[in-house]
C-alpha cells in the first residue's frame, strides 16, 4: 500500500471543508483590540503589584528581623524578587503576529524560541539561581539565629530550598535543550 | 487590484487603506483562513478565539501593507504568525506537545485517532486535522499551505524556508502523515 496522502483527494477534501465561519466588523476588531490593551494594562498592574507586596514584606522582615545575617537576606532578596520579575517580564512571549517583512514567519518563531531557551539555561538560569538562592539562605540563617526555637522548621524549609534549587538545574537545561534542539531544525531548513 | 499600493499620507488615511484592505482580504480568503484555524485549534471555542486573534492581526498589519508582496502571501504570513503566537502561548500555558516528523511516525495513536475512523469524508478529514494539529508549527505551516493548493515558491515566501527545501520537506511530511493516516484508517476497519 502506498504510504503518501492521496495529495489530490486529501487537497480536494481539505479545500472543500466547511468550517464554522468566524467574521469579525471593523467595530468588532476595534473593540477587541481595546479590550487586549486593557488586557496587557491590567497584567502589567497586577504583575507589579505583586513584585511590590513581595518586596514590602521583606522590607518588613528587614526590620523584624534583629540580626545583620538576616537583614542582608532581606536586602539581598528584594534586589531578587526584582531581578526576577525584570526576567519574567524581559523573557515573556511576544506576539508573533507583527508587520512581517521577509522571511519573518520563520525568524519570529525562532527568535521566540531562543528567548524560551534562553530563560532556562546560561546566565538567565544561573543569575537567577545564584542571586536567589543565598538570599532566601541567608534570610532562614538570620531568622533562626534570632529565633532559635523556629530553628528545626526553618531548617527544613532551607532543605526544600536546596532541593529545589538542585532539582531546577537538570529541568531548566533539559528544556533548554529542547528548545536548542527545534532550533537546530529551523537552522537547517532557512535561506 | 493586488498589485502595487500607494502610500498612505495620514493617519486616517492608512487607517481608511487598512480597513479596505482588512475587508477585501477577508472576502477573498475568509474560507482559507477558517481552514487554517482548523488545522491549527481542535477544540471549537478556543478555535473562535483564535480566528478573532487571526482577524485582529490582520487588520493591524495593513497599517504596514505596501504591496511589496502580493495579498495573498501577505495574508497567509500574517496568520500563520498569528498561528504559531497562538501554538506557542497554548504549548506554555497547557504544556501541550507538539512533535517533530520522527516522533510523530513513532507515537502510539491517540484513542479519538484510532476509533471510528470510517472511510467517509468527515471523519478523514476529522483524521487529517487530528494529525496536523500534532505537528510542529513550521511543519504546519507548510503542509498547510501545500493543502491550500500553494506553490512551492509562495510557501518559501510565507514560510522562510528555502524553495529547494519546500518539496523535500512537503515530501517527507505526506510520508509520514500517510503512514499514520493509513495506520488508522485500517485500525477502524
Amino acid at each position: 500500500m502506498a504510504s503518501e496522502f492521496p495529495t489530490n483527494d486529501v487537497k480536494a477534501l481539505w479545500q472543500n471543508q466547511k468550517p464554522k465561519e468566524v467574521r469579525m466588523s471593523v467595530d468588532d476588531i476595534r473593540e477587541r483590540a481595546d479590550r487586549d490593551r486593557e488586557r496587557v494594562r491590567r497584567r502589567t498592574v497586577i504583575g507589579s503589584a505583586a513584585s511590590y507586596l513581595v518586596i514590602a514584606y521583606f522590607v518588613l522582615m528587614f526590620f523584624v528581623v534583629p540580626n545583620v545575617i538576616g537583614r542582608i537576606g532581606s536586602c539581598v532578596t528584594i534586589v531578587a524578587c526584582a531581578y526576577m520579575a525584570y526576567q519574567l517580564h524581559s523573557r515573556r512571549g511576544e506576539a508573533l503576529s507583527g508587520p512581517p517583512t521577509g522571511s519573518a514567519g520563520i525568524r519570529a518563531y525562532r527568535a521566540e524560541l531562543e528567548r524560551q531557551r534562553d530563560f532556562h539555561c546560561g546566565w538567565w538560569l544561573w543569575s537567577r539561581l545564584l542571586i536567589f538562592f543565598p538570599s532566601v539562605l541567608l534570610f532562614i540563617g538570620g531568622f533562626a539565629l534570632s529565633y532559635p526555637e523556629l530553628a528545626k522548621g526553618l531548617g527544613a524549609i532551607a532543605a526544600v530550598m536546596v532541593g529545589l534549587t538542585i532539582l531546577a538545574v537538570p529541568l531548566n537545561r533539559k528544556e533548554a535543550r529542547r528548545y536548542q534542539h527545534r532550533i537546530d531544525e529551523l537552522d537547517a531548513l532557512e535561506k | 487590484m493586488l498589485g502595487e499600493r500607494r502610500k498612505p499620507h495620514s493617519l486616517h488615511e492608512s487607517q481608511e487603506l487598512g480597513e479596505c484592505l482588512n475587508g477585501e482580504a477577508i472576502a477573498i480568503f475568509g474560507h482559507a483562513l477558517d481552514r487554517l484555524a482548523c488545522a491549527y485549534e481542535a477544540d471549537p471555542d478556543t478555535r473562535r478565539d483564535f480566528m478573532q486573534d487571526i482577524h485582529l492581526a490582520l487588520w493591524r498589519s495593513f497599517s504596514n501593507f505596501e504591496g511589496r508582496c502580493s495579498l495573498r502571501t501577505w495574508v497567509y504570513r500574517v496568520a500563520h504568525n498569528a498561528a504559531a503566537s497562538h501554538v506557542m502561548r497554548q504549548h506554555r500555558m497547557k504544556k501541550r506537545k507538539f512533535v517533530t516528523l520522527d516522533e510523530l511516525e513513532n507515537l502510539p495513536d491517540r484513542e479519538q485517532e484510532t476509533a471510528d475512523i470510517a472511510a467517509d469524508r468527515g471523519k478523514a478529514l476529522e483524521r487529517i486535522s487530528l494529525l496536523i494539529q500534532r505537528l510542529d508549527p513550521l511543519d504546519r505551516q507548510v503542509i498547510v499551505s501545500h493543502l491550500e493548493g500553494l506553490q512551492a515558491d509562495v510557501i518559501s515566501e510565507i514560510t522562510g524556508i528555502s524553495a529547494g527545501n519546500i518539496p523535500m520537506k512537503i515530501h517527507r511530511i505526506k510520508n509520514v502523515l500517510g503512514r499514520r493516516f493509513n495506520q488508522g484508517a485500517n485500525h477502524g476497519k
